[in-house]
């Protein structure tokens, strides 16, 4: 028993940190997680256990979209991939190298600013280390989605923090 | 193949820093940049974000008043079917769903699958064979009795291990009795149960002391419903000629009460 909460309480920080970075503002995921850990209790008799970890996260990040629906927050999920993935801005623009010491906060601000289809699958794989296949279930877009979206979260992150510097 | 140009590396350049890119797509990402200090430049704004990232307190940690949120739920999902004890049919299962899923939120980190799926499928064959032979050669039980302690006494005194025989009563099974059986070449506990005339074995020997599975998992053989589970001290085996509701109900209740007594 003691192991088994040992363990529970391991993956309870990676369900809380997801729902502290998804919705703009993290001081509801407590609640969150919460909820989804109920969500979860409930929809477990339809779970076959292919991959726990991914479901629990799958249905924390939807908490997280339904519970900014609800509280009608300003943030609204864009769910049109057109929006998003579709119109090809790379471009092979030089751009300056960031400092070799990024300050903790302004990262933070950053990626609190990126709109929450780039934040999500930085927080996942930057965070939580999550790979692309990992990412793709539980974000239910393709791997390739997943590759050009952090893609481009990481270079808006890129171009945010190099203009920063660049203003100091 | 021609080499790549800044546009397409570009895009690849994140894959690349992740190591998620095919091994002929990442050689040529390399050619390019051997050449193109302007992308290795953005490869390295990538890194020094990657390992910025994991500055520790950009990582929040669950607070301990969440911590003990979900601790009395898995203390209440542990104590529920002892303490709550109705006339309602089934009540229980509700419970058993929370301590599974619990156990699934304590066993994701350790989720290492030693038993193969094939492996589980001839183990679950094996068990709906022995569910129709003891149908079909009424040879159902060795003891007949509804009550679990005799059971588990009499069990107790054919193997070499004491296996679980809980009470289902309150969740509308009925304890028929046990016998002594075969699985996996070794003895294992029977135990029959009624669901309103439906008969059910639930099998159960000891799980080798290196499994370390918690993995519930429903298969359909031959017309039968088989449900499954082992952590490292017990595996289950649930037999019934009904679907998976008929069965999963009891081993759900079964792991629950297993997850919260050993």
């Amino acid at each position: 028993m003691k192991r088994f909460r040992k363990k529970a309480l391991g993956h309870l920080d990676e369900a809380y940190n997801l729902a502290r970075w998804l919705p703009r503002d993290g001081h509801d995921a407590e609640d969150i997680v919460q909820e989804a850990v109920l969500r979860a209790l409930r929809g477990f008799a339809s779970f076959r256990g292919d991959d726990a970890r991914a479901w629990l996260l799958t249905i924390v990040r939807n908490t997280c979209y339904t519970w900014l629906k609800r509280q009608r927050t300003h943030e609204t999920f864009i769910d049109a991939e057109a929006d998003v993935d579709s119109v090809e801005t790379d471009n092979a623009d030089p751009f300056s190298v960031l400092s070799r010491n990024i300050q903790t906060e302004q990262l933070r601000l950053a990626v609190e600013a990126l709109p929450p289809e780039f934040r999500e699958v930085i927080v996942l794989k930057d965070l939580q280390g999550l790979s692309y296949r990992e990412i793709a279930k539980i974000v239910a877009v393709p791997i390739g989605t997943v590759m050009s979206r952090l893609a481009r979260g990481r270079r808006r992150l890129a171009e945010r923090l190099c203009a920063e510097k660049d203003a100091r | 193949m021609s080499p790549m140009d800044c546009t397409r590396v570009m895009q690849l350049i994140s894959a690349y820093a992740d190591g998620e890119l095919e091994p002929r797509r990442r050689a040529d990402v390399e050619q390019h940049l051997r050449t193109c200090p302007k992308c290795a430049s953005a490869l390295e704004n990538i890194s020094l974000l990657k390992s910025a990232m994991g500055q520790e307190s950009l990582h929040h940690r669950a607070p301990m008043a969440l911590h003990d949120k979900i601790l009395e739920l898995i203390d209440e999902a542990a104590s529920g079917p002892a303490s709550e004890p109705t006339r309602e049919p089934r009540p229980t299962w509700r419970w058993g769903w929370i301590a599974v899923a619990a156990a699934v939120l304590i066993g994701i980190g350790l989720s290492v699958y030693l038993m193969t799926p094939s492996e589980q499928k001839r183990l679950a064959t094996e068990a709906v064979w022995d569910h129709k032979r003891s149908l079909m050669a009424d040879h159902l039980v060795d003891i007949r009795s509804s009550d679990p302690k005799k059971v588990s006494a009499w069990l107790d005194a054919k193997l070499a291990f004491a296996p679980w025989v809980p009470d289902q009563a309150p969740a509308g099974y009925v304890l028929v009795g046990a016998r002594v059986d075969i699985l996996d070449g070794r003895d294992a506990a029977a135990l029959v149960y009624s669901d309103n005339g439906r008969f059910i074995n639930l099998f159960e020997w000891p799980a080798s002391p290196k499994a370390s599975i918690v993995n519930l998992s429903y298969m359909q053989i031959q017309g039968f419903s088989v449900e499954h589970w082992n952590n490292s001290a017990w595996n289950f085996y649930t037999v019934s000629s009904g679907d998976a509701l008929s069965i999963q109900p009891l081993t759900q209740m079964f792991v629950a009460q297993t997850c919260s007594t050993k």
